[in-house]
């Protein structure tokens, strides 16, 4: 008898929709184990799509605030206006000050209430306004904001400098902590995961190991026996990251709607940048986890098996 | 029962032997010594019956034919391939030319008479259009087409044995092992699925039975080899259960 080494993969190719179709069959026939798969991988789905979501509008957030070049300079109250324009002018002298201008508090006033859109009342507060005079100068080139933020720190007129940079490294020293914890969260429910898979599918295995025993007597290569078990892993690791995203999407977009109109002054991440590439992400993942899961269960039953 | 339209099996003019055991020994692991010391050749086209009590080695005779065991000492040479030499990878086309009928019958159960048969078609990659033709030539060879789409719990066990002999002659091999055929079955099913193999074994396949059923043995007096305690001790020509005193 002749044999054609490299013909195994073209019979796996060819016979590509019958073990594709193996795989779905045994997946429905499942019923409650492949339910338990399904949930846990959900869980995991979404909070790798809800995790992936809110990072990528923290980045957007902070690109944004850092990407601002302007710098607000909170002065001392009791400056005359000669001393205030005398400092204005000391500033806009800077080589690398684009421009700057003075803020008054009535006008600071005047721009928060708009900022929260008319929903609070500022005006018992126009007697003896809480807020500063401030001096908002623009930089030319973003990366001189710290020097020259720093610099007019040390003047002694000047009370506190804000900038966007200065308040992300705020924000990422809040949550730092919590992206870290995120992180391994995600990775643990990906083990989690791939191992609630690999048992499910181990458990129909043993429940099919009878069967498997007499693919194997027949002439069966391991592949051919492990084909419809990757399918099943790959259908479970598809189907989960589907149904996380149809509950993720309108969700998400309903939550930015809410945000947008509690928060004006917030920028959030444009949904229809965000959502495609998360979603195939969830997709890509839960499909990868299914198939690890399909191989991985098999292997301790094929051991014996030529993969040809 | 065997109709005419029978297929010749692969290779049917083959040189050398079928089954090649020289001075084969085998211990399991736990230290038991199955065979001591087997030397038995078995040319293609040839119809052999194993007989000897339970424990004698017959199994492990047929488990080293079809590479579920190999010898621990000496050579077995099946269709051309000493088996303990042969590489993984092509382990299953040793199955493959070795079609293997249990006293269990071994069908899957989840699936169809025909889709049993189907199975070993395409592990083999028979192409697609090929198979239906196929699995109905041996099912009407053992006379079980109008059971094509019954289950195998579906079926009686002499239906059953006769759904896995078809399978076994699916891919037209040129060796079909028996282990104990006709363990599970009555008397008269029993004679039925030993005349099926006879008359398979008149179109060419090498046929080796392993069996404890001194009658049908005794009816068909062909070749008899008697494993006792390990060892082949008798092995002649139209022979019977018993050896002749």
């Amino acid at each position: 008898m002749r044999v054609f080494p490299g013909r195994e993969l073209g019979h796996l190719l060819h016979n590509g929709t019958y073990l594709a179709a193996e795989g779905w069959t045994a997946f429905r026939r499942n019923g409650l184990m492949s339910l338990a798969a399904l949930t846990t991988a959900l869980v995991m789905q979404l909070t790798l799509g809800g995790g992936l979501v809110a990072f990528l509008n923290l980045r957007h957030l902070t690109d944004q605030i850092e990407g601002r070049v302007e710098v607000v300079a909170f002065l001392r109250d009791g400056l005359s206006p000669r001393a205030r324009a005398a400092l204005r002018s000391s500033i806009a002298g800077l080589p690398q000050v684009a421009e700057a201008r003075l803020v008054s508090k009535e006008v600071a006033l005047r721009r928060l209430q708009s900022a929260f859109g008319g929903r609070v009342s500022f005006a018992d507060l126009l007697q003896a306004i809480p807020l500063p005079d401030s001096l908002v100068f623009r930089v030319h080139e973003p990366r001189e904001v710290r020097a020259v933020a720093e610099a007019v720190r040390r003047i002694p007129e000047v009370e506190e400098v804000v900038f966007g940079a200065q308040a992300v490294d705020r924000l990422f020293a809040l949550t730092g902590g919590v992206r870290h914890i995120a992180a391994v969260a995600a990775v643990v429910l990906a083990a989690v995961a791939l191992v609630v898979i690999i048992n499910t599918v181990r458990l129909t295995i043993i429940a099919r190991r009878e069967e498997i025993e007499i693919m194997r007597l027949v002439g069966a290569t391991a592949w051919f026996i492990r084909g419809p078990f990757v399918v099943e892993g790959v259908v479970a690791g598809a189907l989960s990251a589907t149904v996380a995203a149809a509950v993720l999407v309108p969700v998400y977009l309903n939550a930015a709607g809410r945000i947008r109109v509690l928060l004006p002054f917030l920028p959030l991440a444009d949904p229809r940048a965000v959502l495609p590439g998360v979603v195939v992400l969830m997709l890509v993942a839960g499909v990868a986890v299914g198939c690890a899961g399909g191989v991985l269960s098999v292997r301790r039953f094929l051991r014996d098996t030529p993969a040809a | 029962m065997l109709r005419r339209a029978a297929q010749a099996p692969r290779a049917a003019a083959r040189q050398g032997p079928a089954i090649l055991f020289e001075d084969v020994a085998k211990r399991y692991p736990a230290g038991v010594e199955a065979l001591r010391g087997v030397t038995l050749r078995i040319d293609p086209g040839e119809f052999v019956f194993i007989v000897g009590p339970t424990g004698a080695g017959k199994s492990t005779l047929l488990r080293l034919i079809y590479r579920d065991e190999v010898p621990t000492r000496g050579r077995v040479v099946v269709n051309g391939w000493d088996t303990a030499r042969l590489p993984a990878a092509l382990l299953p086309h040793l199955r493959r030319s070795v079609g293997i009928v249990f006293q269990d019958f071994k069908l899957l159960p989840r699936k169809t008479v025909s889709e049993n048969i189907e199975f070993v078609l395409r592990v083999t990659g028979v192409p697609r259009e090929e198979i239906p033709a196929r699995v109905q030539v041996v099912l009407e060879q053992v006379g079980l087409l109008h059971r094509a789409s019954a289950f195998p719990s579906q079926i009686s066990g002499g239906e059953q044995q006769r759904v896995s002999v078809a399978r076994a002659l699916a891919n037209r091999p040129p060796i079909l092992l028996a282990d104990e055929p006709t363990g599970n079955l009555d008397p008269s099913t029993s004679w039925e699925i030993i005349q099926l193999l006879s008359a398979i074994n008149l179109h060419g396949t090498t046929v080796v039975v392993a069996t404890h059923n001194n009658t049908l043995v005794d009816i068909l007096r062909r070749r008899v080899v008697q494993v006792a305690d390990g060892t082949v001790v008798r092995d002649e020509l139209r022979g019977l259960y018993a050896h002749e005193a």
